[in-house]
């Protein structure tokens, strides 16, 4: 089987196909920005984008991707940083920072299938991604300021 | 490479000295040091010890050891501003990093909300000193006077107009401060305390270069350690307190490719295994079947063991705070309320799950890890193996959330036993369940508050009685528990029970319980616990006597502490506009309250808040829609991560008031994930409104302020929007049925 990590192609041997995407990329391509948290998709540490969309890596195994494109922290933007990473410095919105590249990986889903988010919206979406620091309220206002950056 | 100057040869004296449990009174065990168990580090910062914490590099950047671990708090922000304004450079040519152990003297535990109001002096007085050092050379090399060798950004200015960079004075070699030069200038400017002078980097925002690779994932936490040829190693921790091995099952073990080493010691409960990599290592512990002799450990005997109402039954409140009940005879007029509260035991929920790597080699003992205490971290490895401290290197990387819950970093060492046994570096994972299972616990607190009200709204009497867990002592070993126990009891756990409130006849006395459970510092130790109890009582008195909750609160204020006057006042200000509604019938669906609650965080930091609460009957939730939060915290470096600060404290009060509860069963913590332990998610988060009262005073504590009076907050404001009061945490809206 194949998938592509970060626009790379990667073909994943056999007797890797039944680890979890999460372990994947840390114990095997050494991708260590993507974090576990609770190993069970409770908390959003570990999310990453499959096809676009947020994924919890945790709950995700390799043969049920087969061939689909997975993108990580460390590839979210390839030409210098994200409109969400440069709003989360400017506002300094990491505490401890351990929660924060699954917490960007939700906000980036979420403006590309949504690029006028709601409050409500927003705060829905970034809901399955737990941040123990209490950073919420930042990043609420790190994502509104992409947000009207669009308008 | 040079790192340091540091004298590798402290004396166990002196290091007995610089641990500094003589503040917790146990000096006399000292004198048998060899037996003395491994001690968290508590000792004060010192102003010599600043003298290794800086180095001037060949490029002219400051390179700053600093003493404090960072874990999201922003004190290595805050202090490198001081650094930077002391030396008159660019926050950006301040390169700071945690100290390795074997780099500085050893340094406090980061706890307590100390980095600032502990640190900022030595901080400042080291820097200061690198500076005048570095104008001793400026002067000596142009051939003037210093004192016509003036400051200029990055160097210095001579009277003809020519500049000295500091690149100019160093070498190849770094450049470090000696001895002799904080001797010869002890009377050296802290320009970071002068409120004259005009701040460059004081009371600015600054942003952190770590920002960056934190959002790119690039910062390496202990689970992201990579070293080559490393193993991986794993415990079969007890699945429940107090918990036994009755048998071991390797079954197909070594079919299993990539196992290194099983160790098996029933006796000891210890089944262990290396792998070559993470994958065979998960592979070996499904294989592997442990059967634990349970134990029976459960919540509801625990909790009857620290019942106040039992203690005071069995006349147990071994330590009285204050004691001037003169007169219990009041006003005729005077309402008396009795009532109880509690607060359960809580977890730390760090997101990070504690990890760390080891290699032992040829006697001596290397660990990268996240600790808040790196040096009881090198300590306990020390005494585990018998080496001789200097033996045990502890590398300190960024710790994933603390909150007091890191003191310990128990995969150290258990990495360091089994690195012992294969000879090559190991990195032992804890999994959320561990880290729920397997570390200590914030402890449940039981209150009893006797007090009567004049109808005028002044104080007859206050009597508080309660009990809890030793907190501050909680990690002590057992073997001298008991010691400790018998003449000690724990600041912790009384921290915030002394109300601030002008009330002659009062009596305050609590019990600090020991039990199973394994008990820590929690963020705010009891400050959160006490004052829930406290500030739930003063609004309950209000009520009785029909006066607004605030008016009361600053009517009784003791007349000392005008800050949190000034403090309840501005919060005030910034709710006039609330409606007092209060409903006690659910004639309609939705009900809306607000309720203020205050406290003086370690005696220096007075925070007031008002939360509003929205409850909605039909759904059967209670919703915190917001938080207005007054705080003064004296003298502000970044008002950016004070304001982070506050917003995390305010988050973490609601998690507590409305969601946090550990529970045991037979030994176990039922509730050992997320699903089970919930804490305050996104949407739940309330709008918050903070004020930061501007000062000129020294800068106090701000990482765990904020949290004390928001559970009281919120329960007040529940009853303010329901009438029905709520004394036990955490609140659900079966409280109101």
């Amino acid at each position: 089987m194949k998938i592509i990590v970060n626009k790379i192609d990667l073909s994943v041997p056999d007797q890797l196909k039944s680890l979890s995407l999460l372990n994947y990329l840390r114990d095997v391509l050494g991708l260590m920005g993507t974090k576990y948290g609770c190993g069970q998709g409770l908390c959003g540490a570990c999310t990453v984008h499959l096809d676009g969309q947020a994924v919890r890596s945790c709950q995700t195994l390799l043969e049920e991707i087969d061939g689909q494109a997975v993108t990580t922290i460390e590839g979210l933007s390839v030409n210098g940083l994200h409109p969400l990473q440069k709003a989360w410095i400017r506002n300094a919105v990491p505490q401890c920072g351990y929660c924060q590249s699954g917490q960007l990986m939700s906000a980036s889903a979420l403006l590309r299938e949504n690029n006028q988010p709601s409050k409500a919206e927003i705060r829905e979406a970034m809901s399955g991604n737990l941040c123990r620091c209490g950073t919420y309220p930042k990043i609420e206002a790190a994502i509104n300021e992409v947000v009207r950056g669009k308008e | 490479m040079v790192h340091s100057l540091k004298d590798m040869s402290l004396s166990r004296r002196r290091f007995l000295n610089a641990t500094g449990w003589s503040t917790v009174g146990i000096t006399f065990l000292s004198s048998c040091s060899s037996i003395l168990p491994a001690l968290p580090s508590t000792s004060d910062p010192v102003a010599e010890n600043a003298l290794y914490w800086f180095q001037l590099l060949p490029l002219g950047k400051v390179k700053f050891f600093c003493p404090r671990i960072e874990m999201g708090q922003g004190v290595t922000i805050g202090l490198s501003q001081i650094v930077a304004e002391e030396l008159n450079v660019d926050f950006t040519d301040v390169e700071c990093l945690t100290a390795s152990t074997d780099q500085v003297p050893p340094f406090k535990m980061t706890v307590g909300s100390e980095g600032i109001n502990k640190f900022w002096q030595p901080v400042a007085y080291g820097a200061a000193h690198m500076r005048e050092a570095l104008r001793g050379r400026a002067s000596n090399i142009a051939g003037v006077e210093a004192e016509t060798v003036n400051d200029d950004n990055n160097g210095f200015k001579l009277s003809d107009g020519d500049k000295i960079f500091y690149r100019d004075l160093v070498s190849d070699e770094p450049f470090f401060l000696k001895d002799t030069d904080m001797e010869e200038n002890q009377n050296v400017e802290l320009y970071s305390l002068q409120n004259s002078r005009k701040h460059h980097h004081v009371g600015h925002n600054r942003i952190s270069s770590t920002m960056k690779s934190i959002v790119t994932g690039a910062e390496i936490y202990a689970r992201d350690f990579k070293i080559p040829d490393m193993l991986f190693g794993h415990f079969f921790r007890p699945p429940a307190l107090g918990a036994n091995i009755k048998k071991i099952n390797l079954n197909n073990i070594e079919n299993i490719e990539g196992v290194i080493r099983v160790e098996k010691q029933i006796e000891k409960n210890v089944v262990a295994i290396v792998a070559k990599d993470p994958i065979s290592l998960r592979l070996a512990v499904k294989e592997i079947n442990v059967i634990w002799q349970l134990s029976r450990i459960n919540t509801t005997e625990l909790l009857e063991r620290i019942d106040v109402n039992k203690v005071i039954k069995n006349n147990d409140l071994e330590h009285i705070l204050v004691n001037k009940i003169d007169n219990k005879e009041f006003a005729r007029n005077s309402k008396v309320i009795k009532s109880s509260y509690s607060t359960p035991y809580m977890a730390h929920a760090s997101m990070e799950t504690r990890a760390a790597t080891a290699w032992v080699r040829q006697g001596k003992v290397e660990i990268w890890c996240g600790s808040q205490d790196p040096f009881f971290v090198q300590n306990r490895v020390a005494k585990l193996f018998g080496n001789d401290l200097q033996d045990v290197v502890v590398h300190s990387l960024r710790v994933g959330g603390g909150f007091g819950g890191r003191v310990l970093c128990q995969p150290a060492e258990e990495a360091a036993l089994l690195s012992k046994l294969v000879g090559k570096p190991v990195k032992v994972e804890w999994q959320r369940e561990d880290e729920f299972q397997n570390n200590y616990f914030q402890p449940p607190y039981s209150h009893l508050i006797e007090a009567s009200v004049r109808s005028d709204g002044s104080i007859d009497y206050w009597q508080h009685d309660f009990a809890s867990s030793p907190i501050i002592t909680g990690p002590i070993p057992k073997s001298i528990a008991w010691v400790v126990d018998s003449f000690k009891a724990d600041e912790g756990t009384a921290r915030g029970s002394l109300n601030p409130y002008n009330i002659t006849n009062q009596r305050v006395r609590y019990s600090d319980i020991r039990t199973e459970v394994p008990i820590g510092a929690w963020r705010g130790l009891g400050s959160a616990p006490n004052c829930f109890a406290i500030e739930s009582m003063m609004d309950e008195l209000a009520h009785k006597v029909e006066i607004d909750p605030l008016d009361f609160r600053l009517q009784n204020l003791s007349s000392d502490h005008v800050r949190l006057k000034n403090v309840l006042i501005t919060l005030g200000k910034m709710i006039s506009g609330l409606q007092k509604t209060h409903l006690p019938e659910k004639a309609i669906e939705r009900d809306h309250g607000y309720g203020v609650a205050c406290s003086i965080y370690k005696n220096q930091t007075p925070v007031a808040v008002a939360a509003e609460v929205d409850i909605d009957h039909s759904e059967q939730t209670i919703f915190i829609r917001k938080i207005n939060c007054v705080q003064d915290c004296g003298t502000i470096i970044n008002p950016q991560q004070v304001e982070s600060q506050i917003m995390g404290n305010l988050v973490w009060g609601c998690s507590m008031a409305m969601k946090e509860r550990i529970t045991f069963e037979e030994g176990r913590v039922v509730e050992n994930n997320f699903d089970g332990y919930q804490i305050l998610r996104h949407d739940e988060c309330p709008e918050m409104s903070i004020e930061m009262i501007k000062s000129k005073q020294p800068a106090t504590g701000v990482g765990e302020a904020a949290l004390a009076p928001v559970a009281a907050a919120v329960a007040n404001a529940v009853f303010n929007a329901t009438g029905k009061r709520v004394r036990n945490l955490p609140i659900t809206y079966d409280d109101l049925l």
